[in-house]
């Protein structure tokens, strides 16, 4: 069943086309990569999906309703989150607060309950926790999230978006900037999310080995054009892909 | 594992017990009727602050904060002038204003960081002007003179000493409810909207709506308080509630803190009487009340409140240092 579907999607920014016409969907269980050089086009496309950003055309179906254009915080109560390159924490809130902050929406107490200090904070701070634990921060809870490690900090923007309960989870480069030894951590924390919540996951990302490992299907973007689809297999082989990257000799040589 | 740690705190709570006795004795324990008024100021002071701080704890800043202190003051003037009792205009003032926050607000609070700011200085402007252009309402420049005083069950609270207990007692509710509002769903959505409002966005909260909210609630306590200290002084002029009294509502959440309801009310009691005491110093007053703002921003730069807060956290440091080291230890 497909869970997210991406129909001729267009955004331009002045004469700029950021983003051209892209038509892909996303199935239930995938996790979805989504590569290109810079400046392809990945993260406008990220934003138009999540409603950052509003699409110039075309049109994004999220578990059959019509999304696109949808104001983000509407988009994450049906059920699809995001992580953001940079900005991903709350820097002067403790860990356990950036957490419970991630779970406003799927919290059960109502908008009014909420006045109720003791009743939702036991709730949101369990919910949390729970969270935390799978990112191995529950350590650190007390600490103001600035105060964490780079490659923790990271591991929280993550914690954030999942401690919604997405059916689908967005990241934007998890991984920039994280030594082997975090890159690898992380994305087996990612894999026991997958496993143990059954969240759909599309991911952009530059690190190669991350995604070759982690997805189960590939998206190359290049100047806003898609311009492959496939298994991993299929795509480190085909040529336009080796293109975009490496320039036209390599494919020739 | 616990994730707090749950521990009594009696001294906080012998702390603000000792205070509200205090401030409850007062009458009592005031050499002349001045410290009265001066007491009353203060409470009036603070539900202005209060309101000012739950904008600013969603994250953005009001300069037009007296505008609706004067639009609550002439509401409540002007109706009890016709014959409603002061006791329900109050209330409808702060609704007035309220009202007016909400609709203003959801146009402008799109508008972020300094943007917000010019547009509610203007919103303060106009709310001056128009009082001294509405002559045939308003009274002009003149403004409202014999405005009718509070009664309650047929006591008329005229004199200072009848009125402080009212004032004392709107303020310790608005100080309640904004702690409550701190520390509930809603507060916490506040503070998450000011700290990151895209990642909030994100967070599927609707942040946009939860700024109108608080800049609905903070403006409607400052039309409140606008109303109960136009009857307290039983007189409204434009002159009342000007810019300069948005900023020195400004300043003392500043210089308080605004992390919590504490700088507030630290902010008021220190700067609500500073210009008084200063008095001795004739001429100089103002240079060393400039001067002492300076220095406070200087080396407390999140507030008086925030001494205690560093204070409390230091101890916290050095006892789960120990435990760490404890822990680790084989």
């Amino acid at each position: 069943m497909s869970m997210l579907e991406v129909a001729n999607l267009r955004r331009s920014f002045g004469g700029l086309v950021a983003v051209r016409d892209i038509s892909f969907r996303v199935n239930e269980g995938d996790f979805l990569g989504l590569i290109g050089p810079n400046g392809a086009g990945k993260t406008t496309l990220f934003n138009l999906i999540t409603g950052v950003l509003k699409p110039s055309a075309g049109s994004v179906r999220f578990l059959d309703q019509d999304i696109s254009g949808q104001k983000a915080n509407k988009t994450v109560r049906q059920g699809l989150s995001r992580t953001f390159q940079a900005a991903t924490i709350y820097p002067e809130a403790t860990v356990i607060e950036n957490a419970i902050r991630g779970t406003f929406v799927s919290s059960r107490t109502g908008f009014w309950g909420g006045f109720f200090p003791s009743k939702w904070r036991a709730e949101a701070e369990e919910k949390a926790f729970q969270v935390l634990e799978l990112f191995g921060l529950t350590r650190r809870v007390g600490l103001k999230a600035r105060e964490l490690a780079y490659g923790e900090q990271r591991r929280l923007g993550v914690a954030i978006a999942l401690a919604s309960d997405p059916k689908l989870l967005m990241l934007d480069e998890p991984v920039a900037g994280l030594n082997p030894e975090e890159a690898a951590e992380l994305a087996s924390v990612l894999r026991r999310v997958k496993t143990e919540r059954g969240v759909t996951m599309v991911m952009v990302e530059h690190h190669m080995r991350t995604v070759m490992g982690l997805c189960n299907r590939i998206v190359v973007l290049d100047h806003g054009t898609l311009i492959a689809e496939g298994t991993p297999a299929e795509i480190v082989a085909n040529p336009l892909v080796i293109e975009a990257y490496l320039g036209k000799e390599a494919v020739d040589a | 594992m616990t994730v707090r740690a749950v521990e009594p705190k009696p001294m906080r709570y012998i702390a603000v017990a000792a205070a509200v006795v205090i401030a409850v004795a007062l009458p009592w324990i005031a050499p002349n009727q001045f410290y009265i008024h001066l007491a009353t100021i203060g409470c009036l002071n603070l539900m202005l602050v209060l309101g000012l701080a739950i904008i600013a704890r969603a994250g953005q800043l009001s300069m037009g904060h007296g505008g609706f202190a004067l639009i609550g003051g002439y509401v409540s003037a002007l109706l009890s002038m016709r014959g409603w009792p002061g006791l329900l205009t109050v209330f409808v003032a702060g609704l007035v204003a309220a009202v007016i926050a909400a609709g203003l607000g959801w146009i402008i609070l799109r508008l972020r960081g300094v943007y917000f700011v010019l547009v509610a200085f203007a919103f303060g402007q106009i709310a001056v002007l128009l009082a001294l252009d509405m002559n045939s309402v308003t009274g002009g420049a003149n403004g409202l003179v014999g405005v009718p005083p509070i009664s309650i069950f047929g006591h008329v609270l005229l004199t200072k000493p009848q009125f402080y207990p009212l004032a004392l007692g709107c303020a310790l509710a608005t100080l309640l409810f904004t702690w409550g509002l701190y520390r509930s769903r809603l507060g916490a959505m506040m503070a998450a909207t000011a700290e990151n409002h895209r990642l909030t966005e994100s967070s599927g909260i609707d942040t946009h709506l939860v700024q109108v909210i608080a800049f609905t609630i903070g403006s409607g306590i400052a039309g409140f308080a606008g109303a109960l200290s136009t009857h307290y002084l039983q007189f409204i002029s434009p002159d009342s509630y000007t810019f300069w009294e948005s900023v020195s509502y400004l300043t003392m959440l500043v210089v308080g803190g605004r992390d919590g309801v504490l700088g507030s009310v630290i902010g008021v009691l220190v700067l609500t009487p500073l210009p008084e005491l200063l008095r001795v110093t004739e001429g100089l007053q103002h240079i060393i009340y400039g001067a002492m703002l300076v220095l406070c921003l200087m080396f407390v730069p999140n507030g008086l409140a925030s001494l205690a807060q560093t204070w409390r956290a230091r101890r916290r440091v050095v006892k789960t240092g120990t435990a760490v080291v404890a822990e680790e230890a084989p």
